[in-house]
């Protein structure tokens, strides 16, 4: 029986001397296990090729042709150029209070023996309801989220079951993306940045819910104690002790919802919903690979901007 | 009649642990009451209780003339705004400035629609202001609590339960994360602001020399029951010996009493 008891602490516990000859190995110990695992793990990589190569569509036929292939359609991009609306009418007004009403028409000008046109730029205001789309959308979402993350977050949910539950909930909005929402969204209320703004609410709230409540779950319970010990009600404690704690959280990710909706919103157009994702389907249904490019220098421009914006905001709010 | 009136308060947690075996106790308003034994004595269990923290398992803690110890959620969170506590780890919402630290002991009292949006009339404010002077830190109240150091996290941690104009001032060891002199003036502060506003106080403290400095009288608990209950001139060798070295009869005598005591 003290054998027995001894050769098993053997083979469980390894020696000092084991411990040393391992550690003294160059290169890792090849067992069956570690072979099964890597010819397991190759096994899924060819099998994942196998899925994704290219198709007879693909008219690829060397490893070289995506890349002549995209060098042409750069070519045709060269020089990138921005549409010019020939006649746009402009209404300005302040919640019904028109401040003015005018139209824009093209005109072309001469500098330096060069034809420019100057006009309109229907990018710039795609540019401007992309934003606006974005930032509703985001402050939509943080609304919607600041009241789900009570119940999504261990330590403020009033009963194990609406935690799991609110979980399962936000597991589910999380694996519909932005663009299947736009789809869902268009079928539903019709075409228009309102629609953006839904799809961006519901792509949102999943993933937000869930960074807001684990920022909840780490804050100091103490101090949520000390407020709670005056008398404070449920809702106090959590406005005066749990959303101090976690606002610095709260703020980072709301800002980079709100950068990723930007690009998000860039794209939802391509399905009808608002901003410049429509002018992108636009020129590129009709091969005008030029004017892709100079809304693509937009974009960049834009979002460039909002990054220093936004990053700017961070500093001062935290 | 007593203000605080405890009898054959018992806890036992749900591990099996008996924390408080049977204690009972009276106590008047604007009474300075140190309560000392070894660690793990149940000294913390005691206040916890007074505030409905923890439930008792028996006896009854009655607070001017409401049973603490059977009260639902609700009442007990009408019962804990007129009762101030203080924490040995200050606890104060590190990221809210000073002011609105103390603010929160008026959370019970403001109107809760006020409170939701963050409004505290001049009223409140004046309270609050007047707190935060008693224990010298005004020229702190624009400042972010985690700005501030450790005397002076619990000097506002006292502002915000004096703020609560509380009926019983519970402090749970609040000097023994600081060092020995800033200790002696905290303690010192905390004795003299509840003397000003005459205010029931218990204070949970290792140092013996400090509880005879400061404090009227002096609970002594050792292994869950009252040891000792009376004046800090009755803290005699033989007593403090009852106290803390209750398992070591009979060893080598450590002179645990302050000179002042004993004489």
């Amino acid at each position: 029986m003290e054998r027995i008891e001894k050769s098993h602490q053997v083979s469980s516990f390894p020696t000092p001397d084991s411990v040393r000859a391992d550690l003294l190995r160059p290169l890792p110990r090849l067992t069956a296990r570690s072979l099964i695992i890597l010819a397991i793990a190759g096994a899924i990589l060819l099998w994942s090729l196998s899925g994704v190569g290219p198709g007879p569509s693909n008219r690829v036929t060397s490893i070289f042709d995506p890349f002549i292939a995209m060098g042409n359609l750069i070519g045709r991009m060269l020089p990138p150029e921005f549409e010019v609306v020939r006649e746009q009418a402009v209404d300005i007004n302040f919640l019904g209070l028109q401040i003015a009403d005018f139209t824009i028409t093209r005109s072309e000008v001469n500098v330096f023996g060069s034809t420019w046109e100057i006009g309109w730029l229907p990018i710039v205001s795609s540019i401007f309801e992309t934003i606006q789309m974005a930032l509703i959308g985001t402050l939509g979402a943080v609304f919607i989220a600041l009241f789900l993350s009570i119940l999504a977050a261990k330590n403020t949910a009033p009963h194990p079951v609406i935690y799991t539950v609110t979980r399962l909930f936000l597991n589910f909005m999380r694996s519909i993306p932005e663009l299947v929402w736009a789809l869902l969204f268009v079928a539903a209320v019709g075409l228009g940045p309102f629609t953006g703004v839904l799809a961006l609410v519901f792509g949102s709230i999943g993933s937000l819910t869930r960074i807001f409540a684990e920022a909840i779950e780490q804050i100091n319970p103490e101090q949520v104690n000390a407020v709670r010990a005056t008398g404070a009600n449920p809702m106090h404690t959590f406005i005066y002790a749990i959303i101090p704690q976690a606002l610095p959280l709260f703020i980072t990710y709301s800002i980079v919802y709100f950068e990723a909706n930007v690009r998000h919103a860039t794209i939802l157009g391509y399905v009808g919903a608002g901003g410049v994702g429509f002018l992108l389907f636009k020129y590129t249904g009709t091969s005008d690979y030029a004017k892709v490019l100079g809304t693509a220098i937009a974009l960049v421009v834009a979002v460039t901007i909002i990054d220093r914006f936004s990053s700017w905001l961070r500093g001062r709010l935290i | 009649m007593a203000l605080l009136d405890i009898s054959d308060l018992q806890v036992v947690y749900p591990n099996g642990h008996v924390a408080l075996k049977h204690i009972s106790l009276q106590a008047k308003a604007g009474e300075i009451v140190a309560i000392i034994g070894r660690s793990g004595a149940g000294k913390s269990t005691l206040l916890r209780c007074i505030n409905g923290m923890q439930p008792a398992t028996r006896g009854r803690i009655v607070l001017d003339g409401d049973e603490i110890s059977a009260m639902n959620e609700r009442a007990l969170r009408q019962a804990r705004s007129s009762i101030g506590f203080v924490w040995q780890e200050f606890n104060l919402v590190e990221r809210l400035p000073v002011m609105t630290n103390v603010l929160t002991g008026r959370l019970g009292h403001n109107n809760p629609f006020a409170s939701f949006f963050g409004y505290f009339n001049a009223e409140h404010r004046e309270i609050a202001l007047k707190s935060l002077s008693r224990v010298n830190m005004m020229h702190r109240a624009s400042n972010r609590a985690d700005k501030l150091s450790g005397g002076e996290k619990q000097r506002v941690s006292i502002a915000r339960a004096i703020a609560q104009e509380p009926k019983i001032l519970l402090a749970d060891e609040p000097v023994a994360s600081l060092d020995p002199e800033l200790s002696m003036q905290v303690l010192g502060d905390l004795a003299r602001v509840a003397r000003e506003v005459g205010v029931l106080t218990l204070i949970n403290i290792h140092q013996v020399e400090f509880a005879v400095q400061f404090c009227d009288r002096i609970i002594g608990i050792a292994q869950g029951e009252v040891e000792y209950d009376g004046a800090p001139d009755g803290l005699t060798g033989p007593v403090l010996d009852r106290i803390y070295r209750f398992d070591k009869q009979g060893s080598p005598d450590i002179n645990l009493t302050p000179a002042h005591a004993v004489a």
